[in-house]
């Protein structure tokens, strides 16, 4: 009788601190449109606009979870098919101006499932810039090793706008018979941002094309990108 | 295409959402029924599909956190006024306006028991440490100030003008086209309502006192090389310059963010956990607070009495080891409207202090000035009355050993009281 007394004490315990948790979570979701849909330098839409979703879920400990949807098309697919990438990980203040991170996304492919891939990140973030490091064994399905690096940078002009900044390595283990790949990707732009609204223009630039992904044309190594979001 | 068109239309339409949400409101007719609430901001991590870009203050969250905002609002039957992020203490803060009717102190407590709360707070008013009625100066008005004459400010200009130093004046509007200020504001922003620029007596004088640039006619500041941020947090009514915790929070979350190295608060009012943890975060960050005592409050009222802050006083009489002491009376000062006055308070000492740490941090990266040991005082066999007050020469001397001040003390005249 007691063991089951204690029992339901501790469910109870359990479910206020849930209870809790959720009562100071904070639940976020946007929706946008862009002309395309660039990752890390290269384009995996075919140069076409996609609609893109996402939502993301803090607690108030500083895990926090996500996921991203957005329009894809790649070389042996049938016409355009939804990437999902989810999301999820910690982030903890140092100090008032820096924080720290820790987390993973699953990428996942409707129809190639066999390239389905999972990958690590590590980071530092201020209030204008973050600057993280990636790690995939097996990215994009293709059994090679990849390690991306990327720095980011806004800075106000205002109440509204913003510069955009990028800066992004990625290295990637070489394939068979083949050598490494080291692709520099960056891109600047500006931002403007009105209550729930975000848009943004970019130039994006890639130092040569990145055999890793495989979209129908990987030729094109500079794009111009404009997107806009709203947040609910 | 039909994304970028599609975005167009977005862009104009947030741009019209912008311009009607810019609608002025009169800073004080409402302060009294408004209350704040503080919601967590989590600390900035990996967005999905934030590649090439990311901010801290993510649209998403933003519109999370309001939602939230709105949500207490509605439930206490409250109206949400305004937001703003306060990233330097992990918070966004917002601006609830309670009916009449409603007991605001019940209405505070409810907030702050409700777990999507950080918590909440009244709105608290801090006034501006100015004595009442201003007499007109006229020019050459460098041999009258306190400090030529009490600190030789031309020696010391000899070692150090602050240059770079960043000084933020969170004050009322300064008068950027007065000719001592011409030239001297690097940054102009208003956190009071939407105009562009404001003069106002209160912060003209205190931009004046620590940074003017020494015109033919006018005042010379005691640094004049510095950079400085007028801050536009206070408005005048009546006779008196009234700030609001809210307005002040912006402010100081604005001089955080710019990286400022000196923040002059020239006012005083209750205890406030929110400015007070804006304040800590900017010492933690290096920056020299300096708080003007209210002689008539107990502990001299706040921010002055919080622990970091440099307290500054005009009256040398009642001695305390943690309170700086510097001649506030009758110092000469611009005023809006290319004129002069002279100014006396409280709120000049602290102008004069913040110069002086300018000064100091101008030779000396990381000084040691935010406790009060660290300031030289003239000896109480000081001639006529400068006994107590701070020699700012001798405490400039410490970082250059170079600096002359023994003509300093030499010519020690009387001192305005």
């Amino acid at each position: 009788m007691s063991g089951g007394a204690g029992r339901a004490r501790r469910t109870l315990a359990v479910c206020c601190v849930f209870v809790a948790g959720v009562a100071r979570a904070q639940f976020a979701a946007q929706v946008g449109v862009a002309s395309d849909y660039i990752y890390r330098g290269v384009s995996l839409n075919d140069g076409r606009p996609t609609p893109t979703a996402s939502a993301s879920y803090d607690a108030p400990a500083g895990w926090f979870v996500g996921g991203q949807v957005a329009e894809t098309r790649f070389y042996g697919g049938h016409g355009s098919e939804p990437l999902w990438v989810a999301d999820a990980g910690y982030a903890h203040a140092l100090t008032s101006r820096l924080s720290w991170e820790v987390g993973a996304t699953y990428s996942i492919f409707t129809h190639f499932a066999y390239w389905n891939y999972a990958e690590t990140f590590a980071g530092i973030s201020a209030q204008n810039w973050n600057l993280r490091l990636y790690y995939a064994p097996n990215y994009f399905g293709r059994q090679r090793r990849s390690t991306y690096l990327e720095f980011n940078l806004t800075h106000p002009l205002g109440e509204h706008l913003r510069l955009i900044g990028h800066l992004g390595a990625q290295h990637s283990e070489p394939a068979r018979g083949g050598s490494d790949d080291l692709v520099f990707d960056a891109s600047l732009g500006a931002g403007a941002k009105f209550e729930r609204f975000d848009l943004q223009l970019l130039w994006i630039a890639a130092s040569h094309a990145n055999s890793v992904y495989p979209v129908p044309s990987s030729d094109g190594r500079r794009h111009w990108l404009l997107s806009a979001a709203c947040a609910f | 295409m039909r994304a970028s068109i599609a975005a167009l239309v977005l862009f104009l339409f947030a741009l019209f959402g912008a311009a009607a949400a810019s609608a002025e409101v009169p800073p004080s007719s409402t302060a009294a029924r408004e209350i704040l609430v503080m919601l967590r901001l989590p600390p900035p991590h990996y967005r999905p599909g934030a590649n090439y870009g990311g901010s801290y203050t993510d649209s998403a969250g933003s519109a999370a956190r309001r939602r939230i905002a709105e949500s207490l609002a509605r439930e206490q039957g409250l109206e949400v006024l305004s937001g703003w992020p306060m990233p330097a203490i992990g918070v966004d803060c917002y601006v609830l306006r309670v009916p009449p009717g409603a007991n605001l102190d019940d209405v505070v407590r409810r907030l702050s028991q409700d777990r999507r709360a950080e918590w909440a707070q009244p709105m608290n008013l801090f006034r501006a440490r100015a004595a009442e009625g201003n007499t007109a100066a006229k020019a050459s008005l460098y041999s009258l100030q306190p400090s030529a004459r009490l600190w030789r400010l031309d020696e010391m200009h000899r070692v150090s003008t602050g240059r770079g130093v960043r000084v933020a004046v969170i004050d009322s509007g300064a008068d950027a086209e007065h000719p001592d200020l011409i030239g001297r504001i690097e940054v102009e922003r208003n956190f009071v309502d939407t105009r562009e620029h404001t003069a106002e007596a209160h912060g003209t004088a205190v931009a004046g006192i620590i940074g003017a640039r020494g015109a033919d006619a006018g005042v010379v500041g005691i640094a004049p090389a510095s950079r400085l941020l007028a801050l536009r947090a206070c408005w005048e009514e009546a006779a008196a310059t009234l700030c609001s915790s809210f307005t002040l929070a912006q402010a100081l979350q604005f001089a955080i963010g710019e990286d400022a190295q000196v923040i002059n608060l020239s006012l005083s009012g209750p205890d406030d956990p929110l400015l007070a943890r804006l304040i800590d975060a900017a010492i933690e960050r290096g920056a020299s607070v300096v708080g003007a005592v209210d002689a008539d409050a107990i502990n001299g009222g706040f921010p002055a009495s919080h622990r970091g802050v440099l307290a500054v006083s005009d009256r040398a009489g009642a001695a305390s080891a943690s309170i700086l002491y510097v001649p506030g009376a009758d110092v000469p000062a611009p005023a809006p409207g290319g004129r002069w006055n002279f100014v006396t308070g409280a709120s000049f000492a602290a102008a004069q202090i913040a110069g002086v740490i300018a000064l100091v941090r101008e030779v000396s990266p990381a000084p040691a000035m935010r406790q009060s040991a660290a300031w030289v005082r003239f000896p109480p066999s000081s001639p006529d009355g400068a006994a107590g007050y701070v020699d700012a020469c001798a405490t400039l001397q410490r970082s250059v050993p170079s600096l002359n001040c023994a003509s300093a003390r030499a010519g020690t005249a009387r001192v305005s009281r």
